[in-house]
């Protein structure tokens, strides 16, 4: 399974619960270093493909992909062109290479087409939201798993879920049952939550005053999405961890406040959506960053009766974060992507 | 001929005349109070410049009332300029005293946190509000300009729309950008429709007979221009949906409300869309306007929901201000009390109606037969009385509160 960012490509390897992982910058030699780090090359089975923008092109988080419907995945670059384009090279490589073995796209933008109308669109005229400009979301193969882990949990069919990412992109979307209503993600991740570096949602007057200043659009482009967020808060660069769940200065408290103060504006903004609440799920790569901040942000919700348990019941891999008499029920779970992708990819070949 | 005016002395002046005028970005209102012994204040004088500035086909008018007349002259109004000099016009003939005058501003920037005399100090930092809100500041300025030619020696002040927001905490108004690029330009969320909500406040804990300060309420003020929603915790402003200018928030009749940031580099980069164009296009052609393709006026949307764009442009501007009210309703942990207010928020049932649908896990619970009976002119409280959370539709008065300004600034002397 291939993983990659503008410049570096990460790769997990599985056979038989083994698994070798490896990352490279991406050069003319990748592909040497790739084998030389897997093996026998010749194993392989499955290739998976991590994408990041599936645009209007890819409309399933799941499917194979083959040279005829390659030019699908090329058609997406455009949305995402520094990442994009790196994972069409990727593709093109082992498609050409690996004929006899199947390849699987997994695309995180695409459990979100489902979006209505009101959640999908801006109120923008229409020539624009005839060139694509909606909201697209991401992290669509997170809260697609969410709907498979919620199934013990409540009914699946028609639970009013808040499913939560907890990470460097925090990002909240509302389910009714497993169809997405609405994500904090739109045209760009930079709408929405504030991350380490990027503004969330602010003002779009902001940038054209900051053109009409002197600033081109790329020192703009810069400003919102790598030196705002909690570098601007805490005036350094920082990582979750720092920030969420240890120092205690007044910077580091007014910071979390602001977190968890919009998170739960959104999660309550998608309730209202929803048109009520069954449970919330959270979920981290590293759940124990956030520990500081879950409870925080579900007491921001004991007026709906969500009662907020402090050791919560482990069951598996979810942790059951109320307590029974609790209507309102939440439950954080730990993420892997890689797991996640490979869930998927197995899914996929079975059916 | 010269306007009558007498010096401001509360002793003397039991009867004391405040001139008001209120901008809307394509209508003028005027009203003249007249304040008695500082008990009963009631407009004697009042009208409204209608279609300001527009080009269309429908044509310009000016409404005056005065003595139980009413009169209505339909004549060009190119600008508020000229709608404040007919009324000016309209105040000389009939002879009509004024003592005060105050003006609505609508963003007063970290300049102003409260209503302010118009002195040299004041008039330079009016002046460099402009570009912060530059559909209104402009034209507010401009009356003030005809206001002083007409009236000079007679004191003047502003009421601002952002002031009654200064309340909201940090959290609520902080922009996570650059601490530099945030002090040079003071870029943090301000809110707009202050004195509305001011207004509305009072009107809502007098009806309801509980102390604003042992409220909390969320108020939907929806216009036919600009709609904003605001949470209010004990008399105070804790939230609002309007930001550094009052584009952002709800869907508008022509003014797209939230959208991603990043859209409008994008845009401008690879669209090539100029900065002003896209503005304009931001300001003047999106909302209700853009997702129609026909209307900007909700009344025509709900009319023609026959057809597929209005019932779209309908379903995401109930989408949004749900969106909001959810939102608020976390910030202060569950409401006392959701009102309505201005023309769309009084006189819309359907869209009261839609907003409270499926919230009753919130405590909110709408009667239906109640929400379609209410008059538009009077408060009316629409919830069922198994509602935990009062439903109100309490129609506005912004001129009164902008009135009421005046009364209370200590320079005025009074």
């Amino acid at each position: 399974m291939f993983y990659n960012d503008a410049f570096h490509i990460r790769w997990h390897a599985v056979q038989g619960g083994r698994v070798i992982a490896g990352r490279c910058k991406f050069s003319p030699a990748w592909p040497d270093i790739v084998a030389e780090n897997i093996g026998d090359v010749k194993q392989i089975k499955v290739i998976g493909y991590f994408l990041h923008h599936g645009g209007q092109c890819i409309k399933k988080s799941v499917s194979f992909l083959t040279p005829q419907n390659f030019g699908e995945l090329a058609k997406c670059v455009k949305y995402l062109p520094e990442y994009n384009d790196l994972t069409c090279k990727i593709a093109s490589y082992w498609l050409k290479n690996f004929p006899g073995v199947s390849h699987v796209l997994l695309c995180d933008t695409a459990f979100f087409t489902r979006l209505p109308y009101s959640a999908l669109n801006y109120a923008i005229p229409h020539h624009l939201r005839r060139q694509n400009i909606r909201r697209y979301g991401r992290f669509g193969l997170g809260h697609h798993w969410i709907t498979k882990q919620m199934q013990a949990h409540v009914d699946v069919l028609r639970a009013k879920v808040i499913s939560v990412y907890l990470g460097d992109h925090t990002n909240i979307s509302a389910l009714n049952g497993k169809r997405p209503m609405a994500t904090s993600f739109g045209f760009t991740p930079v709408e929405g939550m504030l991350s380490l570096t990027g503004s969330g949602s602010i003002d779009p007057t902001i940038v054209f005053y900051l053109h009409a200043t002197g600033m081109s659009f790329k020192e703009i482009t810069k400003l919102l999405s790598q030196k705002s967020g909690f570098a601007a808060l805490m005036e350094k660069k920082t990582s979750l961890a720092a920030v969420l769940n240890t120092g205690k200065s007044e910077k580091i408290m007014a910071a979390r406040d602001f977190y968890c103060y919009n998170a739960a504006k959104l999660i309550a903004g998608f309730i209202a959506v929803l048109g009520g609440i069954d449970a919330v799920f959270f979920f981290a790569e590293k759940p124990d960053e956030f520990g500081g901040v879950i409870p925080d942000i579900c007491r921001r919700f004991a007026f709906l009766g969500l009662n907020y348990k402090k050791n919560g019941d482990n069951g598996g891999n979810i942790l059951n974060l109320t307590e029974k008499s609790s209507p309102v029920k939440a439950f954080c779970l730990r993420y892997s992507k890689w797991e996640v992708m490979e869930g998927n990819i197995v899914e996929l070949l079975k059916t | 001929m010269k306007i009558k005016s007498s010096a401001i002395n509360p002793k003397k002046n039991a009867d004391l005349h405040i001139l008001v005028f209120n901008c809307g970005s394509s209508s003028l209102s005027y009203k003249i109070f007249r304040v008695n012994n500082f008990q009963r204040i009631e407009p004697f004088v009042y009208g409204k410049a209608h279609r300001v500035g527009v080009k269309g086909t429908k044509e310009s008018f000016i409404t005056y009332n005065y003595n139980g007349q009413t009169r209505k002259d339909v004549v060009p109004i190119g600008s508020h300029k000229e709608a404040a000099g007919l009324i000016f016009d309209y105040i000389k003939k009939n002879d009509i005293r004024v003592d005060l005058v105050g003006h609505r501003f609508v963003h007063g920037g970290n300049f102003f946190t409260r209503s302010a005399v118009i002195d040299a100090e004041t008039f330079k930092k009016l002046q460099l509000c402009l570009p912060l809100a530059p559909i209104h500041n402009p034209i507010s300025l401009s009356v003030i300009y005809v206001s002083k030619k007409n009236l000079p020696g007679i004191r003047q002040y502003v009421a601002f729309d952002s002031a009654f927001h200064s309340t909201m905490p940090p959290v609520a108004y902080t922009y996570p950008l650059p601490k530099e690029i945030v002090r040079k330009f003071a870029y943090r969320k301000y809110g707009f429709h202050g004195l509305s909500y001011l207004d509305v406040m009072g009107k809502a804990s007098a009806y309801m007979e509980i102390p604003a300060a042992k409220l909390k309420m969320i108020i939907c003020h929806l216009g036919t221009g600009g709609s904003s929603v605001a949470a209010i915790r004990h008399g105070r402003s804790v939230d609002t949906s309007m930001g550094y200018s009052p584009l952002t928030g709800l869907v508008m009749s022509t003014r797209c409300g939230d959208i991603d940031p990043m859209l409008t580099i994008y845009l401008m980069v690879v669209c090539d869309y100029r900065p002003d164009s896209l503005l304009d296009m931001l300001e003047k052609k999106s909302g209700l306007m853009g997702l129609s393709d026909f209307s900007s006026d909700l009344r025509d949307i709900i009319d023609r929901k026959d057809k597929k764009q209005a019932k779209q442009a309908f379903g995401m501007y109930i989408h949004r201000l749900k969106e909001y009210i959810g939102s608020y309703l976390a910030v202060l942990n569950g409401i006392d009390a959701i009102v309505f207010t201005d023309d769309i928020g009084v006189q819309n049932a359907l869209v009261r109606e839609k907003v409270c649908h499926d919230m009753t896990w919130a405590g909110i619970s709408l009667d239906i037969d109640k929400n379609r009976k209410a008059g538009s002119d009077t408060i009316a409280e629409l919830n069922l009385k198994k509602s935990k959370v009062r439903v109100l539709s309490i129609p506005n008065d912004e001129e009164r509160i902008i009135c009421l300004e005046g009364l209370k600034l200590p320079e005025n002397g009074l």
